[in-house]
């Protein structure tokens, strides 16, 4: 159809031509010449690489969609579509994406959707777990950012409140579990003008992390943490809610960690049977992953001891998420020994046999509201 | 192969452009059908054999199609051929699972479904090459001695996989000479630009929404979320597929092709009988000539002509897809044609055009909700939720923060449902070119290209609905 829009000058024919030939001619030859990457860090996973072509892959259809993967994963400047893709969500009014709100002042927060049967279900293992165990079972959970900072969520968001789940919890939860909700020392952490999270990570901060320990400790009739830990602070933390819905206009977070260099620590990888002897890798620091600095993330069972804790005190299990991470330095400086274990990836060693092989005398579990409602391991506590 | 992929626009598209211009005006038909075979066999090579077979029947029935040279008899057998062809592989490729689950529950017989992957674009190019031979059998177009030439017509990759369905007598010009301007090929870029950004941009996007609603707990859908997410298919559906024939005739004109426009603005109706003048226009056009007018259209009475429109609306509805609610669909546009044509139509005109747009719209988006549903139970339990016996609560929270989030979306969604914005650079062109085409022009396509891109890349929402035709 000729109309008038047709009419073009011929600045303007070459001119649109042009854009389209140097469009496809940049991305080809960006996507083709570039040395092809093996991993996204911001995506935080493996990409897929040249398919190898042979006849059969190529009738079997496997060559095709292999080489769709690779040219998918491996276009030109990825990452910055990746992040030129929410912006233009964001800027369009999608404050939602990924199951992550963009809320108020940077921070990023991850949706809550309460999972009653699960949460009930988990309950009842950890119930059958200590009532059977016959020692001081105590339980730190701890609430998400969603909760805390409910005021930074973006007009019109729905979200379930994880102050319910922590009562539904409490209510649940067998006598045998002295239940401490980290919800209160948080808030106040935060009156006091401490982040408690971070805004781009769905973990808390160092400081919270210490704060709750400080808290528990003293509920058990230990003394909180002194003045020996030093604080050292990285910049440039994109964290897991960022790499979720990555956008150029994100501010990042500093990670923050404390230290004990007066203190000798040897953490013992029991499935992986090596050592380390410093609660942060330090390699992390300048990866993308900061968090996984603490112990270099998580494994199945650990076994951490400190030369400045003192002797003849008690042995403590923790049984964790992520969140614990950042506390156990604290713990295996008051304890005198900790063990470690995360039910993800520990599935076959009865948890009641590790108590009495080890001779614990008391299990501590540190969970975040999230993991509580959606993890579906605490069956491996049988 | 899509367009909207990866390896279409950066490793084909590039590769073609460049041996199409570089090869010589002889064999440049050839580039297209070779590289169009090889679009084809992408992904399914084996049916680059059933593509082979049927340009060859279409090659060779085309041929004794021919009345004045074989006599009438002989090209009657010929055309028969062809439509016994082309319908017949549609019948075993898309149609036979559906045969057979039928005789199935209906006879109680067990019967092995045959299971066969529908080959792309078979929808298309069996329309495609039984229009060839039965105009060659009417003597509106000559026979294409050249394979090639008539591979090239009917394996053309643009209009491929999705149409717009191109009658030989439309290209036949310029399937034997065709010439570069750089007008038409300026025109094909804004074109491509456009129809990529209708699909990755808006098309997906909404649809993100629809299967959001769709993989909802129950507890948060609502009344009015029923009609969002109909409102999300209504606008998915369009966008998707006119976007696609944009793309197609972009790059047909980048080729120096002129294929005829498929989408007129069908959401601006204001009755059922226009939406269908502005909508798919290449397959009612089909529809119209090869089967309507064949069965004596109006010319034999009202009685044979509304036969005849519901004969027609039962067919279009089931070349959709082979399932019971795409023939539903086709019967509910006859249905409602008739009632226009037959008692509606005098007070439509005369309503004020609000209340009629309002209308059509309505027809049109419970239209798509019987489209959109080819599981019966699902496709009742819409509607019941729809129309308020869902039991659900009319309204939700989630149901605001949904409209919230898809809000500014929806806007441009209506605005690209008019021609407000075509309007709008036809006006701007007439006031001030200079910086309407050195400026606004190429800085939008170049925006839509990358935001595209980026889209695309992000491995967002891909799914194109008009496969399964």
């Amino acid at each position: 159809m000729k109309n008038k829009e047709n009419k073009r000058s011929k600045a303007s024919c070459i001119l649109l031509s042009a854009i389209f030939i140097g469009y496809v001619a940049a991305y080809t030859l960006g996507t083709f010449l570039i040395k092809d990457r093996d991993f996204s860090e911001m995506e935080n996973r493996t990409l897929a690489q040249k398919p190898e072509l042979t006849t059969e892959k190529v009738f079997s259809g496997e060559f095709e969609s292999g080489f769709e993967s690779y040219m998918s994963d491996q276009i030109f400047v990825k990452d910055a579509m990746m992040s030129l893709k929410t912006c233009c969500d964001y800027f369009s009014g999608k404050t939602y994406q990924n199951g992550v709100y963009f809320g108020k002042d940077g921070f990023m927060l991850q949706r809550y959707t309460q999972n009653t049967a699960q949460v009930e279900k988990n309950i009842s293992y950890i119930n059958t777990f200590a009532d059977k165990l016959g020692k001081p079972v105590d339980f730190i959970l701890a609430p998400n950012a969603i909760d805390l900072n409910a005021d930074k969520l973006p007009a019109g968001a729905v979200t379930d409140d994880q102050d319910e789940t922590i009562a539904l919890v409490q209510s649940k939860l067998s006598q045998n579990v002295t239940l401490f909700s980290a919800r209160d020392t948080l808030a106040d952490l935060q009156k006091q003008g401490v982040q408690a999270y971070y805004r781009t990570d769905h973990h808390w901060t160092s400081s919270a992390a210490r704060a709750v320990c400080d808290a528990w400790l003293n509920t058990i009739g230990y003394a909180g943490t002194g003045d020996e830990y030093e604080y050292r602070a990285v910049p440039d933390f994109y964290g897991t809610l960022y790499s979720k819905a990555p956008a150029s206009f994100v501010k990042p977070d500093t990670f923050g960690y404390f230290t004990n260099k007066s203190a000798k620590y040897t953490v013992k990888y029991e499935k992986e049977n090596k050592f380390a002897y410093d609660i942060t890798d330090t390699s992390y620091l300048t990866k993308k992953d900061k968090y996984a600095s603490y112990l270099g993330g998580n494994f199945a069972q650990l076994k951490i001891t400190s030369d400045s804790a003192e002797r003849g005190k008690e042995k403590i299990l923790v049984l964790k998420d992520s969140y614990a991470n950042s506390m156990v330095q604290y713990l295996a400086d008051k304890f005198d020994e900790v063990y470690m274990v995360d039910l993800r990836y520990s599935h076959f060693d009865a948890v009641s046999e590790m108590v009495e092989k080890y001779g614990i005398d008391r299990v501590l579990l540190v969970y975040n509201v999230d993991f509580i409602n959606e993890d579906t391991n605490f069956i491996w506590l049988e | 192969m899509v367009f909207s992929s990866m390896v279409f626009l950066f490793a084909f598209l590039p590769a073609v452009l460049v041996l199409y211009f570089i090869a010589p005006k002889k064999l440049k038909n050839t580039v297209l059908f070779v590289t169009s075979l090889f679009f084809y066999a992408w992904g399914e090579p084996k049916y680059i054999l059933l593509m082979l077979a049927s340009i060859t029947a279409a090659y060779v029935t085309g041929i004794f199609a021919d009345k004045q040279k074989y006599g009438k008899s002989k090209a009657f057998a010929a055309t028969l051929a062809a439509v016994i062809w082309n319908i017949g592989l549609l019948a075993i490729f898309k149609y036979s699972d559906f045969f057979v689950t039928n005789v199935n529950s209906l006879f109680g017989a067990q019967i092995k479904l045959p299971g066969l992957a529908l080959p792309i674009g078979i929808s298309f190019y069996s329309f495609q090459s039984l229009s060839y031979v039965i105009d060659v059998y009417r003597g509106e177009v000559k026979p294409q001695k050249n394979f090639i030439t008539l591979g090239t017509y009917v394996a053309l990759f643009p209009q491929l996989v999705a149409g717009p369905i191109v009658r030989y007598i439309d290209i036949e010009k310029q399937l034997g000479e065709r010439s570069f301007s750089a007008d038409q090929f300026a025109a094909g870029v804004k074109r491509f630009a456009v129809g990529l950004a209708k699909k990755a941009l808006l098309a997906n996007n909404i649809y993100a929404l629809f299967n959001e609603i769709a993989a909802a707990d129950s507890s948060q859908l609502s009344v009015a979320a029923a009609w969002i997410s109909a409102l999300a298919y209504t606008f998915q559906i369009y966008f998707d597929f006119s976007g696609y024939s944009d793309m197609a005739i972009g790059l047909g004109k980048m080729f120096g092709f002129d294929f005829l426009e498929n989408f007129n603005y069908p959401y601006i109706s204001k009755s059922i009988t226009e939406f269908w003048r502005r909508w798919h226009m290449s397959l009612s056009g089909w529809f119209r000539d090869y089967v309507y007018i064949p069965l004596g259209g109006n010319r034999k009475g009202r009685v044979r002509q509304c036969v005849n429109i519901m004969i027609v609306w039962c067919l279009t509805g089931f070349w959709h897809g082979a399932n019971w609610n795409f023939i539903l669909w086709g019967l509910y546009f006859g249905v409602l044609l008739l009632i226009e044509k037959l008692l509606l139509k005098k007070v439509l005109d005369k309503l004020p055009a609000a209340v009629s747009h309002i209308y059509a719209l309505l027809l049109i988006v419970i239209g798509w909700g019987i489209f959109a549903y080819e599981d019966t139970a699902q496709l009742t339990a819409n509607f019941k939720n729809m129309f308020g016996f869902g039991g659900l609560p009319l309204w939700s929270a989630q149901t605001g923060m949904w409209l919230m989030q898809y809000l500014p979306l929806i806007a441009v969604l209506v605005l690209g449902s008019t021609p407000v914005i075509k309007q709008l650079g036809a006006y701007l062109n007439e006031k001030c070119p200079r910086v309407y085409q050195l400026a606004l022009e190429p800085v939008s396509v170049a925006a839509m290209l990358i935001a595209s891109t980026a889209y695309l890349a992000s491995g967002s929402f891909n799914p194109f609905l008009y496969f399964r035709f």
